[in-house]
Parts: structure tokens; sequence; C-alpha cells
């Protein structure tokens, strides 16, 4: 079921899927390591690390800067959903791991 | 909600039947515009597991999977789906408890199964790089299988999908949230992802 999502939310989209790619992995790497490589641009690389560790922390003006940086709204969309999802589907990795061990 | 595709991108069947979920639950809450919204890119795909998550497990009932999912949003600080699961927990659990569960997990008078469960999905929650082996023992102690761990996990993980989502794009709060919670509590989540 996972790696349908996975399959989806890398394959065809308005934002480039390397970046998608990279996203998911950023977020990854939070979960599991609590540290990641940084994205660019630089806004992005921001807003990616708030919706993994501190989502209620986003505010307007996050996805305001990222329009202004000319991220469309399908986009931000996007990456939105991939950060989000990387964030549910790493924790889930996570303990199946531990309880293979 | 901060993208204007959300409220206004869905296709003109979707708009219709949006008309049909404000009728019975009082409004279109916002996970349903974004799983609806392109759903090919996201929503058909992620539905099936929030469902699959809240409705179809076997060693967890209802409302022990919405007192999990109102326990992981109450730890990512998630107003949105904190209000909303509290309000479906309720249709099982007096309030007292469910608020007594989310303001002390360690103190709450419930059931030790229940209660290490919670306090594990606290900490994958928060603090997930720092989980280890030694987590998993006190959830063996109380008997629980891989199974019965895997399917809380699978809610923990499906929340902490949609907790961000909505603190991302800003769901505006429910303004009836017993109504949402009724209908999620007889419903389920099988209207998550809106065709057309």
């Amino acid at each position: 079921m996972l790696e349908k999502i996975i399959l989806s939310i890398l394959g065809v989209g308005k934002s480039k899927s390397d970046l998608r790619k990279q996203t998911l992995e950023k977020v990854r790497n939070i979960v599991r390591r609590d540290t990641s490589d940084d994205l660019a641009p630089a806004l992005l690389n921001t807003y990616v690390d708030k919706v993994a560790r501190h989502a209620y922390k986003v505010v307007d003006r996050d996805l305001e800067a990222l329009k202004t940086d000319g991220f469309s709204e399908d986009e931000i969309f996007e990456l939105t959903v991939t950060a989000a999802f990387a964030a549910g589907e790493a924790r889930v990795k996570l303990v199946t791991e531990l309880l293979a061990d | 909600m901060r993208l204007k595709i959300l409220k206004n991108g869905h296709t003109f069947l979707q708009k219709l039947q949006f008309r049909v979920i404000k009728k019975m639950m009082g409004e279109v809450p916002g996970p349903i515009a974004v799983m609806s919204y392109r759903r090919q890119f996201f929503g058909k795909h992620f539905a099936p597991w929030l469902n699959q998550a809240m409705r179809k497990m076997k060693h967890w009932t209802i409302g022990e999977v919405e007192l999990m999912a109102a326990f992981v949003s109450k730890n990512n600080e998630c107003q949105y789906c904190y209000g909303d699961h509290v309000a479906v927990a309720k249709n099982v659990y007096e309030e007292k408890l469910v608020i007594a569960i989310m303001e002390d997990i360690d103190t709450a008078p419930i059931e030790a199964k229940l209660k290490v469960t919670l306090q594990f999905l606290q900490k994958l929650t928060v603090n997930p790089s720092a989980l280890t082996k030694n987590d998993i023992a006190p959830l063996r102690e109380v008997g629980l299988s891989n199974d019965a761990i895997q399917e809380a996990v699978q809610v923990c993980g499906a929340f902490s999908v949609v907790n961000r989502l909505a603190d991302a794009f800003d769901f505006e709060l429910s303004s009836q949230p017993a109504k949402v919670g009724r209908f999620l509590f007889k419903n389920g989540y099988g209207l998550a992802s809106v065709k057309g």
C-alpha cells in the first residue's frame, strides 16, 4: 500500500520529480537520524524541515515566500504532500525494522 | 486553507458531491478537500491506507484507534485533527476519560495494553530517532503481538501525514466537531477521497 503511494507521488507531477525525491529522502532522514542534507533552494529546505519537525509552526508567509520564489500552488501542494507522507512512512518503516530485529 | 487550488480546484463532479458531504457533515473537511484534489497524485492511494488503519484493524476497536489518532494529533500539536478525533472517541468513551488520556497518559486510568501502546506512539511521534529495541519491551510485556503493534503504528503513520497536511495547508477548524465525530464514527473514512 505504501509503495503505491510512493510511486504516485514520485511519478508524473508539476514539480520536478528529483525535487520530490530529495524531499522524501530529507524527511526520512529527519525521522530516522534527526539530521538531513539541505535542499535547494534554501526557502524550500526551511519549509520542508518545518513540515517534518513541527508543522503546526507553518504560517501563511512560509507558503507566500515559496510562491514569491517561483513555486506554483500545485508545486507547493506536491512537495507538501511528499514531505508529510515521508514523515508517516518513515515512522512505519522504523518500527517494522525494530520488530524484525 | 492556504492554497486556493484546495478550495476551488476540484472538478465539477467533485464539487457536486461536496454539496452532499456538506449537508451530511456540516462542512467539507480539509482532509477530504486535499485527498480529492488531483486524487491520482495522492488521495486515491492514501485514502485506502487511512481507511485500513482506522477501520479494518483486527486487534483494536474503533474507539481505541480513534484515541490513538487523537493522541498522535495532540503530540503533533495539530488542533484540527485533535478536535475531530477526540469528538469521534467521545462516541465510545466518557469525555472525562478521553481528556485524562490526552492530558497525561502516564496517570490515565486505562488498561495497560492501551497505555503502553500510547506511550510508545508518543515517542514515535515526538522523538522517533531515539527509538530502540528497548522501547518494544513494554509492548511485549503486556502481550502485544507484532500484528497488534503494527496496527497501532499504522494509525500513527497515517496521522503523522494528516496532521502535517492540516497544519501546513491550514485546515479550517470544524464548526460542528460533534457532528463530524458522529459521522466518522458511523461511516468511517470511505468518503475520504471523492472521485470525479
